[in-house]
Formats: structure tokens, C-alpha cells, sequence
């Protein structure tokens, strides 16, 4: 396998699913969102994005806490710096795939400038 | 599918409009510049009248109160209002400590967010101080120019900034046009003396019309939910 394949082969699985990678991005993105929110956000039902969030809970990359805002609950969602950083990686990887090679010749995923 | 922005910057600038989607922000803002005219067409004199000066005090109280709990009162009413119908976020300006110490530890460690998100930011940033001080050499302006059309350049100053406030901030059309309007009543119609008074009360009523209006599209748009969220 090549260097630049087998960087796909690291990615992530439980962020790489489509689902999980929308909660990922919007979460990242906010310091904190409820369900409501998400849910709204991502297009899924209660039951998918429960589901979903379990797993990322499991994982230890998403936080989730019953809060109140007022008189009104809140089933409130963050990402940890665990999820931080395992999205951030996540990103990397990805970028890493799809940059077009520099100077008309393709480089090996080791020799290309870190991007951050 | 054409993709106009990378999807976290997407999801920040969203997490950014929803504090302004529902219009409380602009109706609370407007509610207490409201307050502050009182206190401006109510001052103590001499002799004292009673119920000139209770109106003044309590628009004073009112006006310090809403101002030093402004965040407080929009989160109750947001809490009222919008967290039932379309869920809650905290914006990614928050200045919650717990946050913020969680964002730092994250940067202290190199991962700093993505430079479409910062730069995002500092473009906010930017707009914000544009606005700032175009609002301040308006409020300035009218100070320093005697003449009557002072009142009219205000306005058109405060109109800019508007427009300039729209790029980032969730306004409608009612402030950049209202502006120059009032400062045209107040060039043609106010009494000389009275400029200052009409203008801080036509500015809360701006506000106030535009978060109003802001407000009931948005209740109309998003019906409260039959069954309250868990």
C-alpha cells in the first residue's frame, strides 16, 4: 500500500460515518448545542441522533449534560479534547487526500507541508 | 451540490446568526435606549416634581438594571422563547469561563481552530469596530455641528454603519433605512432644544420595531412544539 492510501486507512471510523461526521462538524464548530439543536442542524431523528451520540459519547470525543435554562431542560452536547483533537486529526487526513499535487508532480504524504 | 464554504465554517457562522435569529437581542437593546430617553426627557429640576422625578428614577433604575444584566434577560427570554422551538447553542464568542479555559488548554496544545474559522473571526471582529466607531463619530458629530441638518448626517452615519453591521450582524432593513429618516423628522420637525431627546427615543423605537418584527417572523415560522423537548 502507498504512503497516501494508507493515511485512509487510519481515518477515524467512528467520526468517518456521515452521521457522526455532521454532529463532529457542527459541534466543533460551538462550544456547546442541545439535542434540539443538533437535531435541527443534521437533519436526523431523536432516535438516529441519540444513537449516534451514544457512540460518541462511548468514544470519549462528545460530552453530554441534562442542564436547565431557566425552567426549560436541556440535553446540552460538547465535544472534549479528546473529540477536539481526534476531529482535527480527522481533518488533516482528509486534507492531506484531496490537495492537488504541488508543481504538476504528486508528493508523498510525507514530503507536503504541514498545513495545520 | 455547489459548496460555497467548508462546512465547520458554515456551522460556526449559523451557531453565530442564531443569537440574533429571534430579534431579542435588538428588542431588549431598543427597550432600554428606551428607558435611557427617559431619564433624558424626565431630568430632576428645579422645583421638584414628584412625579417628574419618580419617572426619571425609575427609568434610571430600569435603564442601569437592563444594562448590567443585558445578557442575563435575553437568555430568559430566549429560554422562554427559543430553546423550545428551534434548541439551544452557545454562540463561539461565548465568554463562559468553564469554555473558555476548555478552548484554551485546546489551543495551548497547537490545535487551534481552522484558519477559515479565524479568519471568519477576525473579519467579525473587524466589522464590529468599523460599526463602533462610525456609530461613535455619528453620535459625535451631532454633538459638535450646531446646525439643524446635523441631526440628518447623523442619521446617514448611523445608516453606514448599519449596513456595515448587516455583513455579520442578523439586521433587518428597518435600522439602515429608519436612520436617515429620523434624522430628517429631527432636522424638519423637532424643536432645537429637544434633538438629543427625539433622537435616543426614535433610535429605541428603531430597535424595538426591528426586533419586534424579527420576533414575530420568527414565532410564526417556528410554532412552539405540543410536546416540550427532554
Amino acid at each position: 500500500m502507498t504512503p497516501d492510501l494508507q493515511a485512509l486507512a487510519t481515518l477515524d471510523r467512528t467520526i468517518h460515518e456521515p452521521a457522526r461526521l455532521m454532529i463532529m462538524t457542527v459541534l466543533y464548530a460551538v462550544n456547546e448545542a442541545d439535542f434540539l439543536y443538533l437535531q435541527r442542524e443534521c437533519g436526523l431523528t431523536q432516535g438516529n441522533l441519540s444513537s449516534h451520540l451514544s457512540k460518541l459519547e462511548d468514544a470519549g470525543y462528545v460530552l453530554i449534560e441534562k442542564m436547565f435554562k431557566g425552567k426549560y431542560p436541556l440535553t446540552v452536547c460538547s465535544l472534549t479534547l479528546k473529540g477536539r483533537t481526534a476531529f482535527a486529526e480527522y481533518v488533516q487526513k482528509i486534507r492531506v487526500v484531496s490537495e492537488p499535487p504541488s508543481n504538476g508532480k504528486r508528493t508523498s504524504s510525507k514530503s507536503r507541508p504541514d498545513n495545520g | 451540490m455547489t459548496v460555497s464554504q467548508p462546512p465547520v465554517l458554515a456551522a460556526e457562522e449559523r451557531a453565530w446568526n442564531y443569537w440574533f435569529v429571534d430579534g431579542l437581542t435588538n428588542l431588549v437593546i431598543g427597550a432600554n435606549t428606551l428607558l435611557f430617553a427617559l431619564c433624558m426627557i424626565f431630568p430632576p429640576r428645579w422645583p421638584p416634581k414628584p412625579l417628574s422625578i419618580a419617572i426619571w428614577l425609575a427609568a434610571l433604575i430600569g435603564y442601569v438594571a437592563v444594562g448590567a444584566n443585558y445578557r442575563r434577560i435575553i437568555e430568559w427570554l430566549k429560554a422562554k422563547t427559543t430553546y423550545p422551538r428551534t434548541g439551544y447553542v452557545q454562540p463561539p464568542y461565548s465568554d463562559d469561563p468553564a469554555q473558555a479555559a476548555n478552548l484554551t488548554t485546546f489551543s495551548l496544545r497547537g490545535n487551534d481552530p481552522p484558519p477559515e474559522v479565524q479568519l471568519l473571526r477576525m473579519q467579525r471582529r473587524t466589522t464590529w469596530m468599523i460599526t463602533v466607531a462610525l456609530a461613535a463619530v455619528a453620535a459625535f458629530s451631532s454633538m459638535i455641528i450646531k446646525a439643524r441638518w446635523g441631526w440628518t448626517a447623523e442619521g446617514v452615519l448611523f445608516s453606514v454603519a448599519m449596513i456595515i453591521a448587516r455583513k455579520d450582524f442578523r439586521l433587518s432593513w428597518i435600522l439602515p433605512v429608519g436612520f436617515p429618516i429620523l434624522g430628517l423628522y429631527i432636522t424638519a420637525f423637532a424643536p432645537r432644544h429637544m434633538g438629543p431627546e427625539y433622537s435616543i427615543t426614535g433610535m429605541g423605537l428603531l430597535f424595538v420595531l426591528d426586533g419586534a418584527t424579527t420576533l414575530t417572523r420568527y414565532i410564526l415560522q417556528n410554532p412552539a412544539p405540543k410536546v416540550p423537548a427532554a
